[in-house]
């Protein structure tokens, strides 16, 4: 019962996202049943011979029962055309709204605190054509349909014998019961399987991966390869051999019961009309309608089973559906504050003062409750228009630092406030109007140049003017000219068939041109350079440098050289800044900084 | 000196062929399935029409044996189609993963630089987009062709089952051969009906038209869809890159051209229900008053009026079903022939010899689908014990070298002396998922065996001490694709060395570093160098580095521009020779330098 319930909330939430949700449900259920009757009828009308006279009248009978039944397939034919219509958009629209959804959770939120498997886990179950949304509903109105069948079948079936009743009844249950024990079995087989498939998937990714395939060659991996995926794939099938195994024994079940099922009815019939209690014509119909009862089982099953089997799915589509309704209203709530402009006004006073000062008060950070603490009791603060470097060893908090002014991540304890706001509150269209961004893990997208570097769908000409000039600067005009699109190329052949294939320092490049397009009034740059040779890594920390002058700016690198040009650099380790000031300054302490500093200048000192 | 394996021709595999490739069972069971199918309810009716001509003879014993005889052969015709129909879909539940791992098993044995070119990319990726839709591919193709052949069946059975009602007598006042066989007439004409309109509604689809655009879009939505999930990629739509994100996810995964193609697809389905069934109209009509009217004039028994009604609903329905299915089953066609190129594709092994010396000699080498040398007259040479560094821009060609002296590439012209005994810790190096000493260790050695070299290679990377702190040690469950959490979860420097743990395993003579540090910090990237020497022990090494103090040590270096040796010899050597290399030279080392306090900080 429990499980009906579930259903019906999940049809409930349906029928709120589409129109007609419920007539084009419920109307198939009468129409199946009259052309079922219908079928049965007409073959019985035929044996009942008329008189002579009443001849003309039968066939005039005949001939609108016909076209009945023709009329009455063509409705059915088009109401399953329209609900897989309405089930393939109802899963559409539903996974559009998630991804909304997730692109809108905050960064912290999503990533860090576990909220990404909430989503992974609900588009899983809708990923597939045939999923939840088709599948759980079609169950409920098929099991609807299958017992309103049987009942109005077993109305005209109790004339042939009372007992013919309790057997297909009694049929129906020990089918249902048994498909019952197979769920468990079922789901218990599936979860096996799920992890050998996910065995499965990854040793097929790996065999085709062009980057791994290099490392199976020169390691001999292929055949350690080969024999896991055979592995995976002979767990697979072995699941799988049990459930058929399972489901043959359930379909023998049927057919035996079938067995007994038709022979009592025929002998019970067979008697009426040996009796002469029944005409042929009654023997053919009832007899029609007995067969289709085991059928009508058969569907009743199918469908509890059905139901059964989507019931995770259900249940997790339901909290879906609940939250996307939740956000709906929260949305408009944020709407209304939002029309009273109190907070970008803020924002916009922000900027024009220019005080974006960045504060660190007693900030510590940690990625979840159990772990240890990245950045421990962490003050500073970069005044407006300084350029400040972050250096230090991996994992001394530089990125988690930079995620923090971001707002992307939100401190466990202590306030980041960037020009007393607290970045971790901004939306995303503000967070763009602050910041400009060069992370480690920026990549090209598969848009064209121009709206690669104007971050607009459809740049205007005056946009376009800027992007020229910008590709100039940064020496990538005459890259973009030789392709027949010129900035109208796309960026990422892979995906779009056609474009330009840049090499990692020309995407370097014209990431920075997208960020001094922006033209942001603070700019965060992490780790820029790390693929780059020599001679591109200096080009880029040039026009870095010219570029910098009338911003706030937080560089990130590992080589410390190219961050002397900074007003201060913070040396952190273990989380903490344990040396600030300018690089001369760091030399003269001669402590960690300088320490780092000679391990790189060495190399390159040593020989001058 | 190549043990390669060439696949010249590219053989075109059959619809037929390449299912059997993937499955000898799955074309019996479709087919033995769809027998069945058919044969129960023919079975049935044809039981029902002796049952009910035994009425007439009213003989209740023989009756009452038709019936037991009817039973009993439904439940055995249903026992068999159980069992058939349980293998069948058994075989639809695993087909499509048998034919990824063909496509696995293959990409396996393909020749390392047909692998990384376009050609199997695209083919997979094509195929995917076709079995992705459901509507083309293995599975596809098992219900396409059991529905096929149902109808098949069907038609025979039914045709077999009237022939006898043709010879019945006439009751209208017309000759007999048109009264009985204006049925015939009727059921051909709305066969050839059918036909033209599945046909003529096949062609307003455009599949050819619309399945590369569809393709694109689907590539492109899908980046932004997969970004969103992706904690690297998702900081750019939290950030600058949002607008662009949400442009495109506003989008929705049904706008563009897919959703052309499903909203022809739905127009020509309600259409195909509709004219499908006023075309059955009239031959509904006809069927049913002629064979009233033969039963009322007792022409034919009750029986035969149940035969006869059903199987000439029977028929026309299998002469529709057969119109519709046969194209379907063709449109696989194309899917197939794909399947069958991507396995012809071809194959061979890394390409080794026995040589004693890591070289090449006037190598040139280009990639299949450009015109720009990438190597242009290379030749260098590494002997045991020696250290060499190759430097050069991005692009300049030293990757390809790599992959070339690594025995993955085939050089134009020119030879190239990979030998077997080498390992190469490749700049974007990929640790399988599994247990640490396997990841490691890829050989058939004992556990123990692997155990204590493992040891002994990582106490030499000074890795002891974080394996030590593992639970399970080297039995610790490494990857997370594989594995939800782990608590083998290492930081850059720590994977590297893990790589580098995994070239040293086995005792080569070579060794091949590509960028091993360009990930690391100045610390973890001093570390590696310092041990390097130690590591490298008696072994060739080969070394590609950006960082051109990293080279300093080498016994030579060989610097490349534009796919061209342009200098070689010492560091010394190179920069007293003022050229090319010491342009990158000064470049890098231009920032430690031109500051006094730098050198008064060295000196303290």
């Amino acid at each position: 019962m429990s499980m009906l319930k579930e259903v019906w909330r999940l049809v409930q939430h349906l029928r709120k996202r589409t129109k007609r949700y419920f007539f084009y449900m419920l109307l198939p259920i009468p129409v199946s049943l009259i052309l079922s009757l219908l079928q049965a009828y007409i073959p019985k009308m035929i044996l009942s011979i008329p008189s002579p006279e009443e001849i003309g009248s039968a066939l005039v009978f005949l001939a609108v029962l016909a076209v009945c039944v023709v009329m009455l397939t063509m409705i059915s034919e088009i109401l399953s055309v329209k609900q897989s219509v309405i089930s393939r958009t109802l899963r559409m629209d539903t996974l559009d709204d998630i991804y909304r959804m997730a692109i809108d959770r905050p960064y912290q939120k999503f990533f860090i605190d576990g909220e990404k498997a909430i989503y992974t886990e609900a588009i899983s179950h809708i990923s597939e054509e045939d999923c939840v949304i088709m599948r759980a509903p079609g169950a409920f109105f098929g099991f609807i349909t299958a017992v309103v069948s049987l009942l109005v079948y077993l109305a005209f079936i109790v004339k042939i014998h009372p007992v013919l009743i309790l057997v297909i009844v009694a049929a129906a249950s020990v089918q249902l019961v048994y498909a019952q024990s197979l769920q468990s079995f079922r789901k218990r087989i599936n979860d096996e399987r799920a992890q050998s498939d996910l065995k499965f998937r990854y040793y097929c990714k790996l065999a085709v991966s062009e980057v791994a395939s290099k490392d199976l060659r020169i390691f001999s991996l292929n055949p350690y390869v080969k024999a896991r995926l055979q592995d995976a794939f002979d767990a697979i099938g072995s699941a799988y051999r049990k459930l058929s195994l399972r489901s043959f024994l359930s379909a023998g079940l049927t057919v035996l019961l079938t067995l007994v099922r038709d022979y009592l009815a025929y002998i019970f019939l067979l008697a009426q009309v040996l009796g002469g209690t029944m005409t042929v014509a009654d023997f053919v119909f009832l007899i029609t309608l007995v067969r289709a009862t085991s059928e009508l089982a058969d569907r009743l099953t199918e469908q509890v089973s059905k139901m059964h089997e989507n019931l995770n799915s259900t249940q997790i589509m339901n909290s879906l559906f609940d939250s996307i309704e939740a956000m709906d209203s929260d949305a408009r709530t944020m709407a209304d504050r939002k029309a009273q402009m109190k907070r970008s006004e803020e924002i916009e006073h922000a900027l024009q003062t220019e005080s974006l000062k960045i504060v660190f008060d007693h900030v510590s950070y940690r990625y979840g409750e159990d772990s240890a603490y990245v950045l421990e009791d962490l003050s500073f603060e970069i005044e407006a228009n300084s350029k400040i470097a972050l250096v230090g060893y991996n994992g001394a908090g530089k990125t988690t630092i930079v995620g923090l002014v971001l707002g992307l991540l939100h401190p466990s304890s202590g306030t980041v406030t960037v020009g007393g706001l607290e970045p971790s509150q901004l939306s995303d269209e503000e967070r763009c109007h602050i910041f400009g961004t060069v992370l480690q893990t920026n990549s090209l997208m598969p848009v064209t140049c121009a709206q690669f570097v104007s971050l607009k769908a459809e740049p205007n000409a005056e946009d376009r003017r800027r992007i020229d000039q910008l590709l100039e600067k940064l020496d990538l005009k005459s890259r973009f000219e030789e392709e027949s699109d010129g900035i109208d190329s796309y960026l990422l052949p892979a995906y779009t068939g056609d474009g330009v294939n840049l090499s990692g320092g020309e995407a370097q490049r014209l990431i920075m041109a997208s960020v001094l397009f922006q033209d942001a009034p603070i700019l965060l740059l992490d780790e820029p350079t790390a693929a780059l040779d020599p001679l591109a890594e200096k080009k880029i920390y040039e026009l870095y440098a010219d570029e910098l002058d009338k911003k706030t700016s937080i560089f990130i690198s590992h080589r410390l050289g190219s961050t002397a040009f900074c007003d201060q650099i913070l040396f952190l380790d273990g989380g903490k800044i344990v040396e600030r000031g300018c690089h001369d300054d760091l030399l003269r302490l001669n402590g960690k900084y300088a320490e780092l500093y000679r391990t790189q200048a060495n190399y390159y000192n040593e020989e001058i | 000196m190549s043990e390669l394996k060439r696949d010249q021709k590219s053989k075109h595999h059959g619809i037929l062929a390449s299912m059997g490739l993937i499955d000898r069972r799955a074309i019996p069971a479709s087919l033995g399935s769809a027998f069945l199918l058919v044969a129960i309810p023919y079975f049935a009716i044809w039981g029902s029409k002796i049952i009910l001509d035994s009425l007439a003879e009213r003989n209740a014993d023989h009756s009452q044996q038709l019936i037991i005889f009817v039973v009993l052969v439904t439940a055995l015709l249903g026992l068999m189609r159980s069992a058939v129909n349980s293998q069948f879909s058994y075989l639809k539940l695993i087909i499509l993963r048998k034919q990824r791992m063909k496509m696995a098993e293959k990409a396996l044995r393909m020749r390392f630089d047909v692998l990384e070119g376009e050609e199997p990319k695209q083919l997979q990726s094509m195929l995917q987009q076709y079995d992705s839709t459901g509507a083309i591919g293995p599975i596809s193709y098992m219900d396409t062709l059991y529905t096929a052949a149902t109808s098949i069946f069907s038609m025979v059975i039914a045709i077999f089952l009237i022939i006898p009602f043709f010879t019945k007598r006439g009751v209208l006042p017309i000759p007999t051969w048109l009264e009985n066989g204006s049925l015939l007439i009727l059921i051909v004409l709305y066969a050839i009906f059918s036909l033209l309109l599945s046909t003529a509604m096949q062609k307003t689809i455009g599949f050819d038209t619309l399945l590369p655009l569809i393709g694109r879009h689907n590539a492109i939505y899908g980046f932004f869809v997969d970004s969103i999930f992706d904690p690297d990629k998702a900081k750019m739509a939290h950030l600058q890159s949002g607008p662009l994100f949400k442009e495109h996810l506003l989008m929705g995964g049904g706008s563009g051209p897919m959703s052309d193609l499903m909203k022809k697809l739905d127009g020509v389905n309600y259409k195909l229900a509709i004219y499908g069934n006023l075309l059955q109209l009239l031959l509904t009509l006809c069927v049913y008053l002629l064979i009233a009217m033969k039963t009322w004039h007792s022409v034919i028994s009750y029986g035969e009026t149940l035969l006869y009604t059903s199987a000439f609903f029977m028929l026309s329905q299998a002469l529709s079903g057969l119109f519709n299915s046969i194209p379907q089953v063709l449109s696989n066609k194309d899917y197939f022939k794909r399947f069958g190129q991507y396995l012809a594709l071809p194959e061979g092994e890394r390409m080794t010899s026995d040589t004693k010396k890591l070289a090449c000699e006037h190598v040139v080498f280009q990639y299949p689908e450009s015109d720009r040398k990438v190597l242009d007259d290379v030749s260098i040479e590494i002997h045991r014990g020696e250290k060499v560094a190759l430097v050069g821009e991005n692009g300049s060609g030293k990757t390809t070298l790599v992959k070339l002296l690594s025995g993955l590439y085939q050089a134009e012209s020119g030879q190239v002396d990979a030998p077997k005994s080498l390992s190469t810790v490749f700049q974007d190096y990929v640790l399988l998922n599994g247990q640490l000493k396997d990841v490691l260790a890829c050989n058939d050695d004992s556990d123990q065996q692997k155990t204590e070299r493992l040891n002994q290679l990582l106490s030499l990377l000074g890795m002891s001490d974080r394996i030590g702190r593992l639970k399970e040690k080297l039995n610790s469950k490494y990857g997370s694709e594989l594995y939800e959490s782990s608590e083998a979860d290492f930081s850059g420097g720590e994977k590297q060395k893990l790589a580098i743990a995994r070239a040293l395993y086995e005792d080569h003579d070579y060794l091949i570093m590509d960028e091993p540090t360009a990930a690391l910090d100045p610390i973890a990237e001093a570390e590696i160098y310092q041990i390097l020497a130690e590591i490298t022990g008696d072994r060739g090494l080969l070394l590609i580095s950006h960082r051109l103090s990293s080279c300093i040590f080498c016994d030579k270096i060989y610097v490349l521009k534009d796919g061209k040796l342009v200098e070689t010899g010492t560091h010394k050597d190179l920069l007293k020779l003022d050229g090319y290399y010491k342009t990158l030279w000064d470049a890098q080392a231009g920032l430690y330098q031109n500051r006094e306090i730098a050198d008064s900080a060295i000196q303290a």
